[in-house]
């Protein structure tokens, strides 16, 4: 196996452990209840910093599995989280090379309203279901947790080892 | 001509995505519908991911609710002096009450002992930690770290110290899932009391469940309590549920009585409802399931 492939897999690696802990953070019990600030989507803000920056590592399939496996968890129903999540991830893949060569702002507006579509998503196709759904006013402070998140999820994924820099344009 | 293949090769390789991604979009969608008609595998599914995958939840839960803690003992710390004052007072109330539990109590055992009752447990229960909750605002759900080897059962209730909070939904081996009162597919039916009004708690994502189907608001007051009526044998009768927290022309709601802002450790019931034996065939009960743990009267 070459090197580039070792450290690409090292990639894969970091960042599903990376998105993992952001799942088990967000589902841990910790005394949210009910009335209190939503918290914000970990698993997306992790996954958007990822695929605005290291595209290559987020693998449509890879980022499937961990929106499947949080859905799994989670409870509700399965796979629209898995289908908002990959869709989001592949348009900010998508825009990536653009983003490089813009501010950061642009890239936290662009994940901001990424944010917004894995929750307007679920919600379409719940109501299209005729399945009961939240308002959508409800989901706008969840929203707003997980905009403000992101800034802080890129810089630390920025922090993180950068096993997966060279993998980037592989 | 290397150009134009590395073109070539950038083609298909943008192609072989955009199909992966509408592969995986297609599988989202079929497991959505699966999910939202019962499917039974995709049930199985879950159960099996989520036994395998609580174990390493528990890893982050842990220290996440120990964080948690030290922020609110922190918050609180502040407040000790106020908080003891209350204590102090309600110690009081609670010394009252005891009396009043112990008059009570001896006064049913003379009563008992007079007819001669004999009271069978037909309750059991398996506490179980909470180790992960729904997350999200689209489910109100947990998991639970006991599963079928310990008894738990699709359907069962499951309590706090304070009331109902939910009922299992799904049941691997080692964990359960847990259907909160304030999820949307929650259903429960309820009775009002002192005057035994019917009506069934709907979960709305609100912490104030709706009371559907209350056919009159005569004899019902805000602050009366609200218990499960048993009806449909699903739920045990009579566990506390909450009071009424706010009561209209249209709609009542209810204020739980389970501390949902606190739930570490519940119990899960294990109740299996009375079988009158009308005919000889009546008389064969249906299989034990694992042994209890706990039992209660």
């Amino acid at each position: 196996m070459g090197g580039a492939a070792t450290l690409r897999l090292a990639g894969y690696a970091a960042f599903a452990a990376f998105a993992w802990l952001a799942i088990a953070l967000g589902l841990a019990p910790v005394g949210g209840g009910i009335g209190a600030l939503p918290g914000p989507d970990l698993l997306f803000c992790v996954t958007a910093a990822v695929a605005a920056r290291r595209p290559a590592l987020a693998a449509a399939p890879l980022v499937f599995a961990l929106g499947l496996a949080r859905d799994m968890l989670g409870g509700g129903a399965i796979g629209i989280g898995a289908l908002a999540l990959t869709v989001a991830a592949a348009a900010l893949r998508a825009q990536a090379d653009t983003l490089r060569r813009r501010v950061f702002f642009a890239e936290w507006g662009l994940a901001a309203l990424w944010a917004a579509a894995t929750l307007a998503l679920p919600w379409l196709l719940l109501t299209a279901t005729l399945a009961p759904a939240p308002p959508l006013t409800s989901l706008a402070g969840g929203w707003l947790a997980t905009a403000l998140a992101y800034p802080l999820c890129a810089l630390v994924l920025r922090r993180a080892p950068r096993g997966a820099k060279t993998a980037r344009r592989a | 001509m290397a150009r134009l293949r590395e073109d070539a090769r950038d083609g298909t390789a943008r192609a072989l995505r955009v199909a992966v991604l509408a592969a995986l979009v297609l599988l989202a969608l079929a497991l959505f519908a699966l999910s939202r008609v019962n499917n039974p595998r995709v049930e199985r599914l879950r159960n099996a991911v989520a036994d395998a995958l609580a174990p390493s939840m528990s890893v982050v839960a842990g220290p996440a609710a120990r964080l948690a803690e030290i922020a609110d003992d922190w918050e609180r710390f502040n407040d000790v002096y106020n908080q003891n004052r209350e204590l102090r007072r309600e110690i009081q109330r609670l010394r009252a009450w005891r009396d009043a539990a112990q008059a009570l109590e001896r006064e049913n055992a003379q009563l008992r002992a007079l007819n001669n009752v004999r009271l069978a447990p037909r309750m059991g229960f398996a506490t179980g930690e909470v180790i992960a909750d729904s997350g999200g605002p689209f489910g109100r759900s947990a998991l639970v770290n006991i599963g079928a080897r310990d008894g738990v059962e699709d359907g069962a209730a499951v309590v706090d110290g304070a009331g109902l909070v939910g009922r299992i939904v799904g049941v691997g081996d080692e964990v359960a899932r847990l259907l909160l009162l304030t999820d949307f597919d929650s259903r429960v039916p309820v009775k009002i009391l002192p005057s035994g009004r019917r009506a069934i708690l709907t979960g709305d994502a609100t912490g104030a469940p709706r009371l559907s189907f209350l056919a009159e608001a005569e004899g019902v007051a805000l602050g009366a309590q609200i218990a499960t009526s048993g009806d449909g044998g699903v739920f045990p009768p009579d566990i506390p549920v909450g009071v009424v927290a706010a009561l209209g022309a249209r709609t009542a709601r209810a204020r739980l009585a389970a501390d949902y802002g606190r739930l570490e450790f519940v119990r899960v019931l294990r109740w299996r409802r009375p079988t009158p034996a009308d005919a000889p065939g009546d008389l064969i009960l249906p299989g034990r399931g694992a042994p209890v743990t706990g039992s209660v009267e």
